[in-house]
């Protein structure tokens, strides 16, 4: 008996002291660090190139849409150096938004003109914002792209085939190339050729990939060329090559490209998009792309 | 050179058994007894009923098929005693003679209600022939013990028990000893039960009333069993009523429950059914603020003929489904199903051993229906057509023996949307197949070693792969009081779960064969403990445990495309100290279990605690029968904070949607989560009080029973989870009376 009070003492006194503890400490969020936020993919398709520096941000609940104030960082100074030195200052520029929903349609980059990257040149970022800290980052271009195709003449089908050493990632474009009599003036039309086309008429187009090497069947390019002569009411139009675009993406620019896209893998089963990032101090990427062009005329 | 290997191993194991069984007929000098212990009222068998030879040491314990054998004892006249719990204690006279054993089986009474106390059952004997370790039988009283949420759960008895964790109360899902929650291998009468939970976890998937025994092993498990890296829960349900027919129906607010049993082709067999279903709609949302419309259903039936005491042919069922329609439009909706059937066929051969055959079919279906879109939901599937034939000796001293096969082929199937848009559906057929052999030793009283060999053979469809698994345990007597015991073995597992581990809940885990090029899991486990009876009927049990995991297969947090697989295998490790004081015996019944421990996952060079990585769990748990067949019972679960990833902040991440095009400048980018170091923050401490007060009254030929349960008595806020997104924060179950009535006849 007496140990059945001892007990029910023991639960009392639990009780009691429990009932008083509290969560005090607990967060489910850690402290908040502001950080720099950079994009940027250098391409030698422009002589204009851009830099978009942000910054992290918080929120009072959870939300992040609870944040209507544009992240762009406007007081930085942001510069790229390349192998032999030469530093390329860029400006702070406005530039409008796609959308003017959340941040409203003004906006800044940072700017530099009369600057195309160049095959097998470093470049290295740095961006120093009084405010927001230092972020850095680096990459290396691929080296130049070489581009081989061949038409299997039995099967109609095209293949591509691209080089540039310290690529990671290609994307290859094919189109085919027609001309059409437009009121006695000859207008080119490009359309591009699908990777394939499903049997419910959906086209899948290339997309960036690991891989160097890229085959267009017969039956895909005989489907638009057929499709573009059957809608030709002018009767003129004449087929006169295929384009070949070749894009070489460094490996920065690829990995945030293809992780930013759940991995572009169609046979995954992640259902997560996890981050991927070069910049050191900061979140973002900064990386270059490559390309190049070749027409095949008809024979 | 596989079927060369495979023959060798065949061979060599039956070497291995005939010469031990040589050696168990050479014991001729002395005499034995054996025989079955029964219910009288029902003709269902009593395990782990105490048999002991009055005035000597000689004692054993009955087998989970209610057999027992006791067998080096010297001729003569000997006084026989069966006790177990709620039955009056039984004792006979046997005359022991060289040769042949002699056979006496008993039939137990049951205990009038208003004399019932607590008592010692076969434990002790259980506990000191016993050579393996880490491991709890669970039977009528830990079951009867612990206060209920609405019912009696076997679960809930598991997660007071020490080297248990579990991350919620709205889910049954534990974790052991650092292990993963699909590491546990849930068996009922041997059929896999791949998600033996019920939502919200106030139910337990299996019935109490069905439940003949459990057995709960932690670690070190016997090489009869593989499969899972982290524990076994082996439940075996009653046979049924071999007399007469009888029932019992109850109802609480939440759900009603029928359970209906009898004799079959004259006493020769029997049968049970026993079937439950909830209509918590309009009853939880009186206490919990949002309604919560879930509904479950389980029925499990079986059927069981004897050709002689150890002789017999069961048939079992399992079914159970579950709902959960969340009324909020952005949560999506969740069912899952489960069904089972099974064939046993047990055979002696000869007087010493035990030949059973097990065949049998689970199914488990999961699926996640996100409401805001029409598309197909996530499902996963898990069909298992399982054969186990086993060959076991049930001579107690000094050796025995086990050898046995089993044949699986699991199908799995997995279908999603993926991170890319794309739906994927994964079709995976596995067979296995492995084949055992244990030698056990026994010098009664003072020594007892345990040696077994299982050897898997893995993906036997393609790239055959063995997998060895060498188990050794052993125990030692080192006072009269005390026993030292250990014990290490080695565990491979290749059906898992997967869930990504940045996710505050994970919502769905999907089954998923770990196939070439990649290894099974892997899992050695060493334990070492001390047990002790430190007053009357108080012992102490202290075990001190180190787990080490290889090949454990999460998320490749750096997958970049399709070249890179989605999963990468790392590797983990876990320890600690469990303590459990158990009173066993006298009117009040109680345990205490502590346990402090640690668990660590490497994958992708990064190394981290588990979300079910907790470093004190405390469970205080208590039965007292006050007599005239009233009974109090209160559990308090305290449990230190679990790791999670704070959220720290938000970045616009680029697409950079037409950058080969036109131009990316411009773009808004969508927000993107910015997490903290990995499961490096704690949730607050986790503690709980249930209380339950239950009284049984016999009128005429019904037993009523009311029990008045109170869940959470003191109401504390325990954080289940916070909304990332919203940053709502999600309690698990608040303060919750309920009332059940139950009548069986």
């Amino acid at each position: 008996m007496i140990c059945h009070r001892r007990l029910l003492v023991v639960i009392l006194s639990l009780s009691g002291f429990f009932l008083q503890s509290c969560d005090g400490d607990f967060s489910p969020k850690a402290p908040f660090e502001q950080k720099l936020v950079v994009f940027s993919l250098l391409s030698a398709a422009q002589d204009t190139q851009y830099i978009q520096v942000a910054r992290t941000y918080d929120v009072e609940g959870f939300d992040p849409f609870q944040n209507r104030k544009a992240p762009d960082v406007t007081d930085a100074e942001v510069k790229v150096i390349t192998d032999d030195g030469s530093v390329i200052l860029f400006q702070d520029t406005a530039i409008q938004r796609e959308n003017d929903e959340r941040y409203g349609i003004d906006g800044h980059a940072f700017m530099a003109s009369q600057f195309r990257v160049l095959p097998r040149t470093n470049y290295q970022l740095e961006v120093t914002s009084p405010t927001y800290g230092v972020a850095r980052a680096s990459f290396q271009t691929p080296n130049a792209i070489g581009i081989g195709h061949l038409a299997d003449r039995n099967t109609g089908a095209f293949t591509v085939r691209a080089t540039s050493f310290g690529a990671k990632g290609f994307l290859i474009r094919l189109y085919a190339v027609f001309t059409q009599d437009q009121d006695g003036n000859l207008v080119e039309l490009a359309v591009e050729v699908p990777r394939s086309i499903l049997n419910d008429g959906t086209r899948i187009y290339p997309d960036v990939d690991r891989l160097s090497i890229r085959s267009f069947s017969g039956d895909v390019l005989a489907a638009v060329r057929g499709e573009v002569i059957t809608s030709d009411t002018t009767d003129s139009v004449e087929e006169i090559g295929m384009r070949i675009i070749v894009w070489s993406l460094e490996p920065n620019a690829y990995n945030y490209y293809q992780v930013s896209r759940g991995f572009n893998d169609r046979f995954s089963v992640r259902v997560d998009v996890p981050d991927f990032t070069n910049i050191e101090g900061g979140f973002g990427v900064f990386g270059g792309l490559l390309v190049d062009t070749l027409f095949v005329r008809a024979l | 050179m596989v079927v060369k290997s495979r023959t060798l191993l065949i061979l060599l194991a039956y070497s291995v058994l005939l010469i031990a069984h040589s050696d168990v007929r050479c014991q001729t000098s002395f005499g034995s007894v054996q025989g079955v212990v029964t219910d009288s009222t029902t003709g269902e068998t009593l395990p782990f009923a105490n048999v002991v030879l009055e005035g000597t040491d000689f004692g054993s314990a009955t087998n989970a098929d209610g057999l027992y054998l006791i067998s080096r004892i010297p001729p003569g006249r000997y006084r026989v005693a069966v006790s177990y719990i709620g039955y009056q204690i039984a004792v006979r006279d046997v005359i022991i003679q060289f040769g042949p054993s002699s056979r006496l089986s008993f039939a137990l009474t049951p205990e009038p209600i208003e004399l019932q106390t607590v008592i010692k059952t076969g434990s002790r004997f259980r506990r000191d022939d016993q050579t393996a370790v880490s491991i709890h039988p669970i039977g009528p009283e830990e079951l009867s013990m612990v206060p209920t949420a609405v019912e009696t759960d076997v679960f809930r008895v598991v997660r007071a028990l020490p080297g248990v964790v579990s991350t919620s109360d709205v889910t049954a899902q534990f974790f052991v000893r650092g292990g993963g929650g699909d590491q546990n291998l849930i068996l009922l009468d041997g059929m896999t039960i791949y998600n033996p939970f019920h939502a919200l976890s106030l139910f337990s998937i299996f019935d109490a009333d069905i439940i003949k025994y459990a057995e709960f092993q932690t670690g070190g498990f016997g090489v009869e069993h593989g499969t899972r890296l982290s524990s076994v829960f082996n439940i075996v349900t009653r046979e049924g009523n071999r007399n007469r027919v009888a029932g019992k129906a109850s109802a609480s607010f939440l759900a009603g429950k029928i359970l209906v049993e009898g004799p079959l082709l004259f006493s020769t067999g029997s049968w049970m059914v026993s079937a439950r279903k909830s209509y918590f709609d309009g009853t939880l949302k009186k206490f919990v603020n949002q309604p919560l419309p879930l509904s479950f259903y389980d029925v499990v039936a079986s059927s069981t003929l004897w050709f002689s005491d150890s002789q017999r042919f069961s048939v079992h069922l399992f079914v159970s489904g579950d709902e959960v329609r969340n009324a909020s439009e952005l949560e999506p909706n969740f069912q899952w199903r489960n069904r089972a059937f099974g064939i046993k066929y047990t055979q002696p051969v000869s007087n010493d051993f035990l030949f059973n055959v097990h065949l049998s079919r689970s199914f488990f279906k999961g699926e996640l229906q996100q409401k805001s879109s029409d598309v197909r939901p996530v499902e996963s599937s898990v069909e298992d057509l399982y054969f186990y034939a086993n060959l076991r000796s049930i001579v107690r001293y000094p050796n025995e023996f086990m050898l046995g096969f089993m044949y699986r082929i699991p199908r799995l199937q997995y279908s999603v949307i993926n991170a890319a848009g794309f739906r994927v559906t994964v079709d995976d057929a596995v067979s296995e197949a492995a084949t055992w052999m244990r030698y056990k030793w026994e010098k009664p009283n003072k020594f007892g070693i345990e040696a077994g060999l299982r050897l898997n053979f893995l993906q036997l469809v393609e790239d055959v792969q063995y997998a060895f698994e060498p188990r050794l345990s052993a125990r030692y007597n080192i006072l009269p009081f005390l026993t030292l015991r250990g014990g290490i073995g080695r565990h491979h597992q290749q059906l898992i779960t997967v869930t990504n581990e940045d996710d505050v809940l994970p919502l769905f885990e999907a089954w998923v064969p770990v196939v070439s090029p990649f290894r099974p899991e892997q899992a050695d486990h060493y334990v070492a403990g001390l047990e002790s009876t430190v007053w009357l009927d108080v012992d102490l049990s202290v075990q001190g445990y180190y787990k080490k995991f290889r090949n454990l297969v999460s998320f490749n947090r750096d997958k970049i495309d399709r070249f890179d697989p989605d999963y990468v295998q790392g590797k983990g490790e876990s320890y600690g100290v469990e303590i459990l004081v158990r009173k066993t015996s006298g009117k009040s019944y109680w345990w205490i279990s502590y346990t402090l421990g640690w668990a660590f996952k490497t994958n992708n060079n990064v190394r981290y605690s588990p979300r079910f990585d907790r470093r004190h769990t405390l469970n205080v748990v208590s039965l007292v029968r006050l007599g005239k067949g009233w009974e109090v019972g209160l559990r308090w679960e305290f449990g230190s904070g679990l790791p999670f990833t704070q959220s720290a902040g938000f970045y616009d991440r680029l697409q950079f949607t037409g950058v080969f095009d036109s131009t990316y400048v411009g773009e808004v980018g969508a927000p993107y989560t910015i997490l903290g170091p990995k499961n490096r923050a704690r949730l607050p401490v986790y503690h709980r009080l249930d209380l339950s007060l239950s009284k049984e009254q016999r009128i005429q030929f019904l037993t009523i029973t009311a029990k008045l349960s109170v869940v959470n008595t003191y109401d504390r806020r325990n954080i289940f989870y916070f909304n990332r997104s919203t940053g709502e924060r999600v309690d698990q179950l608040p303060f919750l009376p309920s009332l059940n009535l139950s009548v069986s006849f």
